[in-house]
């Protein structure tokens, strides 16, 4: 069994939405943080519907020493609607947990997601010293921005963007082979939960691909 | 979600199984505003086109003559289409 301070140091919080407009960012998201050899926590892989959200995430960012949050979706789905602040929420939590935690939570390191460059300031100014990067809603810039990042704060050897985002391309064609023959409709595919994604994904790195 | 060890294991048979036959593919990928062609595996791209019904023309010939599948990617990297050039009729131009 991997000893608490592995899982630490091997885990990754991802804080981002999880409609069906952001599912392909959060496809190459899962990837690449994969790719780089960490493990993706995200609040939707507790099926326990009897714990209060917020519990989960706490538990999650006390648990991940990286983090990425993405605050692109930080507005309303449609118009007429309300706009959607739990990631900006969660950030708070992540760096508070940051500034108040015991030692090892003050290493936590996080990378913050943006559409545009500079969009947050005019909503979220008091992140405007940290680390924030656009993604322009294109996986591919994702890929390589987060890529980029986790080489900065891992500092281990990773493999370039290009050969990243290649790959990425090429797990989709297998994955899509793979649930055509397990007969799944493409609406099932569309539909396909991040936490099943992930499986997937596991047993591509496992070498099964 | 979590898979039983069948699951698991017939996930990986199909897996193996869509690797090897893939191994030749031609893709056409998106990357940086344009359209790359490039053989699975190989470290750079075969061309690299500003135009992807010009990437896609170029791709399919590359895949008919090495008898392969022609694979075209999205923006977002989703496959859009397949092409076969593989097995008997392929090979005799059909």
């Amino acid at each position: 069994m991997a000893r608490e301070a592995d899982v630490f140091e091997s885990s990754l919080f991802i804080n981002c939405p999880f409609d069906g407009d952001y599912l392909p960012l959060l496809h190459s998201l899962l990837f690449v943080i994969f790719e780089c050899g960490l493990q993706p926590r995200l609040a939707s892989d507790e099926v326990d519907s009897g714990r209060v959200r917020v519990e989960k995430i706490r538990d999650l960012v006390r648990s991940c020493r990286y983090s990425i949050h993405d605050i692109s979706r930080m507005e309303a789905l449609e118009p007429g609607d309300e706009p959607r602040f739990n990631m900006p929420f969660e950030l708070g939590l992540d760096l508070g947990c940051r500034y108040y935690g015991a030692s090892r939570l003050r290493n936590k390191q996080c990378l913050i997601l943006e559409k545009e460059p500079y969009r947050y300031q005019r909503v979220l100014s008091d992140i405007s010293g940290n680390d924030i990067r656009a993604h322009g809603s294109d996986p591919e810039t994702l890929v390589l921005e987060v890529r980029n990042w986790l080489r900065t704060v891992t500092d281990t050897i990773l493999p370039s963007g290009s050969d990243l985002w290649n790959r990425f391309n090429y797990f989709l064609e297998e994955l899509a082979l793979i649930l055509e023959r397990l007969r799944y409709s493409e609406r099932d595919v569309q539909a396909l939960e991040p936490v099943e994604y992930l499986g997937y994904l596991r047993d591509w790195k496992a070498g099964l691909f | 979600m979590r898979f039983t060890e069948a699951e698991r294991a017939e996930i990986g048979a199909l897996l193996r199984k869509a690797a090897a036959e893939g191994k030749n593919n031609i893709h056409v990928i998106s990357s940086r505003g344009r359209w790359r062609v490039v053989r699975r595996g190989a470290r750079r791209a075969r061309r690299v086109f500003l135009d992807k019904d010009q990437a896609v023309a170029y791709g399919r010939e590359f895949a008919r003559r090495l008898q392969s599948e022609l694979v075209v990617h999205t923006r977002n990297a989703d496959v859009e289409t397949r092409e076969s050039f593989s097995g008997p009729a392929a090979a005799r131009g059909l």
